[in-house]
């Protein structure tokens, strides 16, 4: 169940994250290990973008020190981020 | 923020940086075992002088050569402390240095990245190249428009303001002093307010209560005082409530007093590790300001004790120009013979009468006259082409016992 959750977490998000790409990518060739930096060519103003779609979409929040490199940069940790906030919301 | 972060950077600084791996040699330090905020206080602290002294050491040796070499950007301090360094930034950390200050603008201020914005600078860099300035204003892209503060009046700043009104911008960026020259001519000659400004936010210099208050009631929108340094960018921003709230994604931040980590609530001075800038660490930085750390709603608060005030230089027309121009001429001098100038500070004795101080590189002594035409034919300001500078060298200079800066323009007419 929980894999199923990451997994179509995934899928949204590589589905956000290429719509503001400055490089041209298939989504198909993206998977979770993709990088926003270094795979997108993400800019500060392309993850404030993202962060706005992610909190939108998810109605979870990013708090200052959560908003660390290690959690952005990677679609594998941001979709553990974002489980994380949901499981804690369904456990109330 | 969390140790791990810290404890990268910092051991990534001791091995790979040949200053610090220096640094340590001399000092016995084992980097390998400092593993928690607890002994991260036994690595030295560093200031500005240290890195000049450092030269091309303080750069990560992976950045030496290609591919890394080939992200390289490079800023420039010429901040209040009257100190030249070169920066250098990988690109991609300094993306990541800005998200924190990007996120708070959007949610505190409702700014979204995309929303158009005038700002002001001193000298402009393309390709990491110093740029002649053919115009007052540069637009960088359809959604920001910057303004010289070189050869400022008030004829160009009412310029200014009109190029604003066209633009239209939503938030400006600007230091306090270029923001109340703004407002002054705008009251002076009854002209209307921004329509589509929503927001402004002041950097750079100490920000005073009075001043923030005026320019919050005459643009009638939000105002938000920002901190930060080219060293490692923002340190701390607001959140709408008037608190500095330290940007923990981006820095670490100590304050010490007597080589000593104070508590919260204590005055001090402000050290800084940046957990984003790799090409060129800057690990238990000294900022130059002074400050108080403190808590709210669980987030870390930064109070500025002593920063930079801002001060004006009056020119032969008894405008008030801001203290920025002298920038220029010293990047122009760094920037066509190397970096020779080590320490500046110029101080307006009377109209049309000002001392130039300089610290130069000791190997270069037989340059003044260079440095001196140089220094003069950049200024670019046609109000001051009648001053008089009284150029001395210095071996150093020294920071102000009050300021605990040394501030790089001092006005002394009594005005």
């Amino acid at each position: 169940m929980r894999a199923e959750m990451k997994s179509e977490i995934i899928d949204d998000l590589l589905k956000m994250a290429v719509k503001n790409a400055r490089k041209v990518v298939d989504v198909k060739e993206l998977g979770e290990r993709t990088l926003l930096i270094e795979d997108l060519g993400y800019d500060s103003i392309d993850f404030m973008e993202l962060i706005i779609q992610i909190e939108g979409k998810y109605d979870v929040e990013f708090g200052g020190t959560e908003i660390l490199l290690s959690n952005l940069n990677s679609i594998n940790i941001i979709a553990d981020f974002i489980q994380k906030k949901l499981q804690e919301r369904k456990d109330g | 923020m969390d140790d791990a972060q810290l404890m990268q950077v910092a051991r990534y600084a001791y091995k790979e940086v040949p200053f610090y791996s220096n640094l340590a040699k001399e000092k016995n330090i084992c980097i390998d075992s400092i593993k928690s905020k607890e002994n991260f206080i036994v690595l030295p602290l560093i200031n500005k002088d240290m890195f000049q002294k450092g030269n091309r050491y303080t750069l990560s040796e992976r950045y030496y050569s290609y591919p890394y070499s080939s992200r390289i950007m490079i800023r420039r301090t010429s901040g209040s402390t009257g100190k030249y360094l070169k920066i250098y930034w990988d690109f991609q950390d300094d993306i990541r240095s800005l998200i924190e200050l990007w996120y708070n603008r959007k949610k505190y201020y409702g700014i979204h990245p995309r929303d158009k914005y005038c700002f002001f600078y001193t000298t402009e860099y393309n390709a990491n190249k110093l740029v002649e300035e053919a115009d007052t204003s540069l637009a960088i892209d359809k959604r920001s428009l910057g303004f010289s503060k070189n050869d400022l009046n008030k004829a160009k700043i009412i310029e200014i303001c009109k190029k604003m009104y066209e633009f239209d911008p939503v938030y400006l960026l600007v230091q306090p002093s270029m923001a109340v020259l703004i407002m002054e001519c705008m009251k002076e000659n009854r002209l209307p307010r921004l329509r589509s400004l929503r927001y402004i936010e002041l950097t750079g210099e100490m920000l005073l209560d009075t001043v923030r208050d005026s320019i919050e009631n005459f643009f009638n929108c939000a105002v938000s005082n920002q901190y930060g340094c080219n060293e490692t960018n923002c340190i701390a921003s607001e959140r709408g409530d008037g608190e500095l709230y330290i940007h923990a994604s981006n820095v670490y931040v100590e304050i010490i007093r007597n080589g000593i980590v104070v508590p919260d609530g204590e005055c001090g001075d402000i050290y800084v590790t940046s957990l984003t800038n790799y090409a060129m660490p800057f690990i238990r930085y000294k900022t130059g300001d002074q400050g108080i750390l403190g808590k709210k709603d669980g987030r870390q608060t930064l109070t500025l004790v002593k920063g930079r005030e801002s001060q004006f230089i009056i020119d032969e027309e008894r405008n008030k120009l801001p203290f920025y121009i002298f920038i220029r001429p010293i990047e122009h001098i760094n920037e066509h013979l190397g970096t020779i100038v080590n320490q500046f500070q110029i101080v307006q004795l009377s109209i049309n009468r000002f001392i130039v101080r300089f610290s130069i590189n000791p190997s270069y002594s037989g340059w003044k006259k260079t440095i001196e035409n140089l220094f003069i034919s950049n200024i670019k300001q046609a109000t001051l082409e009648n001053a008089e500078w009284v150029f001395e060298y210095k071996d150093n200079l020294y920071p102000d016992n009050f300021t605990g800066k040394l501030s790089y323009f001092s006005n002394e007419m009594g005005e």
